[in-house]
């Protein structure tokens, strides 16, 4: 019975446009859209704190054994279909076990124009942050060599001096665990050509983030710091760290489709997938990676199975050792954690356990690529995946096939865990708002956290919800709690814990362990930030219509305001600053959604630019006192229309709101290194 | 098919012979049971009783099939226009000339023979297989939906219940030819008959076969079926040629975002039947100016109050890009993206990057027709009458200018009383005026309540039963109040704007007011709301 046609899905057309409307909303959409760019490099948050389990309705069945023709039937099921719904253009997935290469496979195209498809061997991807594992082994090379010491001070191998905010130094261990403490930098880590690439040495100078966390504390994974790390791997090997890569990485195992250069090397031009934002729009241009050695590598899909076959054979690939068995074993293991139940990370490798396997990792996204790579050391198997596209977004495509493939072949049903009598208690308790430890919070980029705030909320069983772990259909996932401060998903294995800092503060953990996410503080709670920030907007928008229309109907009655020179110039420059109030918020919400669509627009060229939107809100600001001012008079003075008292006081409210906002997201800081 | 071998029935005889009511002929000629099978009797869509919540709402088949017949609105045998309600027919006519109830029937001659245990039309369940029916859902991670039922019991139409291993049993009786193990549910030259193509708009696209329709794909002819109720969406493909049958069937609705029926079929063949679509050839850009615009389905609503839901909601749209390509907004590839259609030569267009066709003709009248792989209903270009844009502005514009005549009537006497300036109307200007406001609050009012209950009725299709009736009359009577006011409404401000200074906003206000009027009365008129039949 094809009987409903014109049932469900036509309706909800009209929902939808209804829900299309106020401009604020559109406005702040964007910019709290941006979010997850701004920080492409790194893994993002929602992929790997979400754990889903596409085949949790397997568990108790028996494994399918893993073999090339099953693996290949396997993915021919999952991946074309996905990459075709995300309008994702390509990818590439290869896998390594028992130290040979075990498949390899590439599915769509590296070019949908010309209907080139994917080829592992000879297609190149953009693994992004995955290239800091080559940065990463490089320094313990370098250790191996006795050059560098993992705990010594990094300022000793420097040419310039971080400063020492903290007693305690940072020194490499903190930078390969993602503890040196510094806060979020963005600019410039991408730049639009070749040309705008600066050396390495002028880059961590110019950038150098101020230091927020103690070392060895509080992970926030940073960028920069793989940066540093990659030029003091340039300084005290003596050669360009682009050819260290090369000599010491790349040609002792066999990598020669992979370069960590920009541009690339002409031979390998050709061979280079173009980038997609999705696979229906046009072709991205070649990504240049300013923090070079936080991502700049371009590989194919084979050549990451060398690597991936170097580090699972504790060093040695095919003849070559580029590690001594001890130290790869050092870099694979544990080196801090931030509960002790839970993932921690290693030497730049981080944990990532699952299926009761212990697993460790790393992911990678540019502005197209979106990468990952997991060694599952106790089976002896490592897997690499590519996609050139971002894709729709609507489902997360790597954790998808990874924890698919989890689930086939090593298939897990969580232990019972009896729900704790504190459960309910508990479940209020950790309720709230919490900031992730990555964050801007000296610079103007700090404005970005009152939008992306991970949400904890309780129902009345004492079950949580983190508005960030989602089930792969988008479903808040229910965790109840299963050890003290620890939750589970409901008859799954993800799970939060939460601790307490030394302030006392509570810490949300997740089995992703390069950030952690620390309790808002009163003052930055977005619950109330964000509807004053709204209700601001929508008193100085009501102001500024209703203006030219009092106007109108004063024409119409033939009426003047009854107001002096004075008067009246105070209340023009009243509502000139709810306009620079207006025009700022906006400014930078335009900005904002500029740096999303293409994240090259954060650099200092358009420094200019962000000047005037501040020099805006400065007058705006200025104007609050205008503001604040004619609302006394309007107390004051006898005769004046009795409604003027409640709508000046409101608007002047609003004023005084909005320098509140912006002084405490440092909207108009001077600096404008972010 | 059975009966037809019988000698029972014959497929070209006016169907009036089977019946103990009759069909008009409304085209002056008979419906035939090859017309019920091709869906091409010409009914129009009815959706009244398509769902109820209890069991003892359900209507017996007989009773259902008088209560509901509807309006023929094409010639018998010309345009496909699936029709639930002829399915019902056809199962009427097997239960009058078999002599069996239609459930019976089916277990005796179907079930029966095919070993199909675990399948039943009965509804609600018998007992034995109520413990063995899998919930629906409309999203899994929401609770469970009750057991539908589909009107009336049975229904021949759709309330079957049935294990995706009985569906094997089917699939292969009819893979070969009615045999199944060492019986035989039909003749062989029946079965291939029941296959061949039977009736399609144009040669190169899918036609209907009897009962079963085309859907051939990667080189292969492929007949099939789909089936959907409120939470279970099923498909069933029968690859002729490669003896292959496949049938899937979900439990859910699931958030829509991706047709998975579509999806896992075509990929399946893909992967086992790989087709590379043909080279694309020359762009003949001159064809493509002449179909643009918007179409509506022949599967539709024309005479039933439900009519302007087709106008607003239904109407694809079809636009040419610059390159030559056209588009049509309802036809989406897999990322949701709109798909993009190459011509081909002949009023025929090719999917870019891939082998579906879309096929454009005009009708005996001139009108252009779109036909598309799916040969159970095409679509048809309407007239500004009926077209999607002009019904959403006029709809807007009246649902606009009657809001804000209402939200300033409040305001606009304070800003009176601030500046102290009383209307000067006398006392019948002073009630026309308040007719006119009243006027506007009721037809808003009821514009709102009708879309109100359309938006509730299609989440939860139970609604549409004789128990919604008097509040439809309800509704039906304040559109006719609307349709007086709206009369009323062009006199007063006829006389309001006589007797007043006719200032330009006066002047711009009534005549506004005027527009919306006529267009109030165009839209009520017009979409048949206001008519004694609440058959629809």
């Amino acid at each position: 019975m094809s009987s409903l046609l014109i049932g469900t899905k036509r309706h909800s057309c009209l929902v939808h446009g209804c829900a299309l409307s106020v401009l604020i909303v559109l406005l702040f959409a964007s910019a709290s859209a941006q979010k997850p760019k701004i920080n492409p490099l790194a893994p993002k948050t929602e992929s790997k704190s979400q754990a889903a389990s596409p085949g949790s309705e397997q568990n108790g069945k028996p494994a399918h054994d893993l073999t090339p023709s099953d693996l290949e039937a396997f993915l021919d099921g999952v991946v074309p279909l996905q990459i075709a719904r995300e309008d994702i253009a390509g990818a590439v997935i290869t896998v390594v076990k028992d130290g040979k290469p075990f498949f390899a496979k590439g599915y769509g195209y590296s070019n949908v124009e010309k209907r080139i498809p994917v080829s592992p061997d000879t297609t190149l991807f953009r693994p992004g942050s995955i290239s800091k594992l080559f940065n990463w082994t490089g320094i313990m090379q370098q250790v191996e060599l006795g050059k560098l010491d993992l705990d010594r001070d990094v300022n000793d191998y420097l040419d310039f001096k971080i400063p020492s905010t903290f007693p305690k130094p940072i020194t490499l261990r903190d930078i390969m665990t993602h503890t040196p403490g510094f806060e979020e930098t963005v600019q410039e880590l991408f730049v639009p050509a070749a040309a705008n690439l600066t050396p390495l040495d002028q880059y961590v100078q110019a950038h150098l983030p101020v230091r927020i966390y103690p070392p060895f504390t509080t992970p926030a994974y940073s960028n920069y710091a793989t940066t540093l790390a990659g030029y003091i791997l340039q300084r005290v090997s003596g050669e360009p760290f682009d050819s260290y890569v090369e000599h010491h990485i790349l040609q002792p195992l066999e990598m020669s489709h992979s370069t960590t250069r920009q541009p690339l090397p002409e031979a390998l031009q050709p061979l280079m997938s173009n980038g997609y934002d999705v696979a229906s729009g046009p072709a991205k241009p070649f990504e240049f990676v300013e923090a070079a050695p936080a991502g700049s590598s371009s590989v194919t899909g084979a050549d990451m199975q060398h690597f991936m076959i170097a580090h699972l054979e504790d060093g040695r690939y095919n003849g070559a050792q580029i590690l001594r068995p001890e130290t790869a074993k050092m870099m694979h293991t544990r080196q801090f954690s931030n509960l002790p139940d839970m993932s921690g990370m290693c030497l730049g490798f981080y944990e990532e356990t699952r299926n009761g396997h212990r697993i460790i990792g790393h992911a990678g996204d540019t502005q197209y690529f979106h990468s990952d790579l997991h060694l599952i050391l106790d089976a002896g198997i490592g897997f690499f995946i590519s996609y050139n596209s971002a894709g729709k977004g609507e489902t997360r495509a790597r954790e998808a096939v990874w924890h698919a493939f989890l689930d086939r072949y090593f298939p897990f049903e969580p232990p019972a865990a009896a729900v704790q009598p504190t459960a309910a208690a508990d479940a209020r308790l950790v309720s709230g708002r919490y900031l992730i430890s990555r964050r801007a919070e000296t610079t103007i980029l700090k404005v970005s956290n009152v939008l992306g705030e991970t949400k904890v909320s309780s129902d009345s069983d004492g079950r949580i919800t983190v508005d960030s772990i989602k089930d792969p259909s988008g479903q808040p996932k229910k965790l109840e709690e299963i050890g003290p401060l620890m939750f589970r998903a409901v008859h799954e294995q993800d799970r939060v814990g939460f601790k307490r800092d030394q302030a006392g503060q509570l810490v949300l953990v997740t089995d992703f362990p390069v950030f952690v996410f620390q309790r808002s503080s009163w003052s930055q709670d977005s619950a109330w930030n964000v509807p004053l920030i709204l209700c601001v907007m929508g008193v100085l928008v009501l102001t500024l219509l209703l203006w030219p229309v009092g106007a109108l109907i004063r024409r119409h009655y033939a009426k003047t305001l009854n107001l002096t020179p004075q008067q009246r110039r105070l209340r023009l420059i009243v509502r000139l600053a709810c306009l620079f109030d207006l025009l700022f918020l906006c400014g930078l919400a335009v900005f904002f959604s500029m740096a999303e669509k293409d994240i090259g627009v954060l650099s200092p060229r358009f420094n200019s630019l962000l000047r005037i939107i501040q020099l805006i809100g400065w007058l705006g600001v200025l104007g609050t006192l205008a503001a604040v001012y004619n609302a006394f008079l309007s107390w004051r003075e006898q005769g004046r229309w009795f409604w003027s008292k409640p709508g000046d006081t409101l608007i002047a409210l609003a004023c005084v709101a909005f320098v509140w906002f912006v002084y405490t997201w440092n909207m108009l800081h001077w600096s404008l290194r972010y | 098919m059975q009966l037809v071998e019988q000698g029972k029935l014959d497929l070209d005889r006016d169907i009036n012979e089977y019946l103990d009511f009759q069909v008009p002929r409304t085209f002056g000629r008979p419906v035939t049971l090859r017309n019920l099978m091709t869906h091409t009797a010409g009914f129009e869509e009815v959706i009244k009783d398509l769902s109820v919540d209890r069991a003892d709402e359900l209507s017996s088949l007989q009773a259902f099939i008088k209560a509901h017949e509807p309006k023929q609105i094409y010639a018998p045998g010309t345009i496909p226009a699936y029709s639930n309600y002829g399915a019902d027919l056809a199962g009427y006519i097997v239960q009058r000339v078999s002599g069996l109830p239609f459930e019976q029937y089916i277990q005796q001659n179907i079930f029966g023979p095919l070993g199909m245990t675990r399948a039943t039309f009965v509804q609600p369940l018998p007992d034995p297989l109520k413990p063995m029916m899998s919930n629906g859902y409309s999203v899994a991670s929401e609770d469970a939906k009750p057991f539908e039922l589909v009107p009336p019991e049975p229904a021949p139409d759709g309330s079957l219940s049935v294990t995706g291993e009985n569906m094997a049993h089917f699939m292969i009786a009819h893979l070969q030819n009615g045999r199944y193990g060492d019986t035989r549910i039909l003749q062989q030259q029946t079965a291939e008959m029941m296959h061949a193509r039977q009736f399609g708009m144009d040669p190169a696209i899918n036609g209907m076969a009897f009962g079963f329709y085309e859907e051939s794909r990667n080189g292969l002819r492929i007949i099939g079926h789909g089936g959907d109720l409120n939470y279970f969406h099923s498909d069933m493909h029968l690859v002729l040629d490669k003896g292959l049958g496949f049938f899937v069937s979900y439990n859910s609705t699931g958030k829509g975002e991706l047709d998975p029926r579509a999806a896992l079929w075509q990929e399946f063949l893909n992967r086992y039947f790989p087709f590379s679509s043909p080279h694309a050839e020359a762009v003949e850009k001159q064809a493509v100016d002449s179909v643009s615009g918007k179409y509506l389905s022949s599967r539709r609503a024309q005479t039933t109050i439900m009519k302007s839901l087709w106008l607003v909601l239904a109407e694809p749209s079809v636009t040419q890009a610059s390159d030559g390509t056209i588009q049509v907004d309802s036809m989406k590839d897999f990322a949701g993206q709109t798909k993009r259609w190459r011509p081909i030569g002949g009023m025929k267009f090719r999917e870019v990057g891939d082998q579906e066709l879309l096929v454009f003709k005009s009708d005996t009248s001139g009108r252009i027709q779109m036909f598309t792989e799916d040969p159970i209903e095409i679509y048809q270009r309407v007239s500004w009458k009926e077209n999607k844009t002009v019904w959403s502005i006029a709809l807007g514009l009246v649902t606009v200018v009657f809001a804000l005549t209402l939200v300033l009537w409040p305001i606009a006497a304070l800003v009176r009383r601030h500046y102290q300036r009383p209307l000067t109307l006398n006392r019948l200007q002073r009630i026309l005026r308040l007719l006119v406001k009243l006027a506007c609050a009721v037809d808003l009012a009821t514009l709102i309540a009708f879309a109100a209950i359309l938006v509730y009725g299609f989440s939860n299709l139970s609604l549409f039963t004789e128990r919604l009736d008097p509040w439809l009359r309800c509704l039906q009577v304040l559109f006719l109040i609307g349709v007086v006011n709206a009369i009323m409404m062009i006199y007063a401000c006829f006389r309001l704007w006589q007797s007043s200074s006719r200032g330009i906003w006066t002047t711009i206000y009534n005549a506004t007011l005027v527009l919306t009027s006529f267009l109030y009365m165009w839209i009520v008129l017009s979409s048949r709301i206001v008519q004694i039949s609440l058959q629809y």
